[in-house]
């Protein structure tokens, strides 16, 4: 596998929407366990409406879609441990860190535009 | 189409990745791709891969109709990757959900009809990772 792979690159990946009602957060994190199968240095952040991904609790089965909270509490497991939370997306929408399904870095704008600035490939799904 | 010749040095060449989640019939985002696609190829640079993914692995759709004063996206993305031997995968999860597969994906699953253009490789999103590894530049459409 490393002959295929030669380079370790940054990849960040930016999760923006909303758990349901579009397949991006899915894609993004096939995105991430495959980066993570290919020991690919990853960060996942989470901006705007893609904080609600992280959110406990998530009932999806009414609505016919799997819970996406619980495949986010995995991504430990894979050895995804860069999670970034921008922080103002989260206070902007009434939650706290306590609310989310794993344990995430809350970010700063600054921090957050350094972080993209200092990756390979940004992938904005 | 005309494009800009500005046909870079050979040393200026670079590698690029196209991530094409756009479908080709409800976004402009296919169309700007494939129109990315080939001005990259006519200015000299290389395509490393070109990777489909959610709605836009209905690029790769053989079976698409167009009403004759309108661009077939799918057929034109195939000459492309044709007439270039150009690498081009589309990523089975988001494929076989939306009836896009080989004459293999449909043995397998039993399906009466193959819908994906053999230009195509049906692959996994480790080609996309390991694509990016070898390219200089990433872009993403839709």
């Amino acid at each position: 596998m490393d002959n295929n792979i030669p380079n370790k690159q940054t990849i960040s990946l930016i999760a923006r929407r909303a758990p349901y009602g579009s397949d991006g957060a899915r894609q993004t994190l096939d995105i991430a366990f495959a980066a993570a199968v290919f020991e690919q240095p990853l960060n996942y952040i989470f901006i705007g409406d893609g904080v609600f991904q992280l959110v406990a609790g998530q009932n999806s089965v009414e609505i016919s879609s799997k819970p996406q909270g619980a495949a986010l509490e995995t991504l430990e497991l894979y050895g995804i441990n860069e999670v970034f939370v921008h922080s103002e997306s989260l206070l902007n929408r009434g939650l706290t860190e306590s609310q989310l399904v794993c344990r995430a870095n809350l970010i700063e704008d600054c921090a957050l535009k350094q972080l993209i600035a200092e990756s390979t490939y940004v992938i904005n799904l | 189409m005309t494009f800009l010749a500005n046909t870079p040095k050979a040393s200026g060449a670079l590698r690029y990745t196209l991530l094409i989640n756009a479908a080709p019939q409800s976004s402009q985002g296919a169309k700007t791709a494939l129109r990315f696609a080939e001005s990259l190829l006519q200015m000299g640079h290389n395509i490393e891969r070109l990777f489909f993914y959610g709605d836009g692995v209905l690029n790769a759709s053989s079976l698409s109709v167009m009403p004759q004063d309108e661009i077939n996206i799918p057929a034109a993305w195939h000459a492309l990757i044709e007439a270039n031997g150009l690498s081009s995968v589309v990523c089975v999860s988001s494929a076989i959900r939306r009836g896009i597969v080989d004459t293999a994906e449909a043995q397998r699953h039993e399906l009466y009809a193959a819908s994906c253009y053999t230009s195509s490789e049906i692959g996994g999103l480790g080609q996309l990772i390991e694509a990016l590894s070898n390219s200089d530049r990433m872009l993403s459409f839709g």
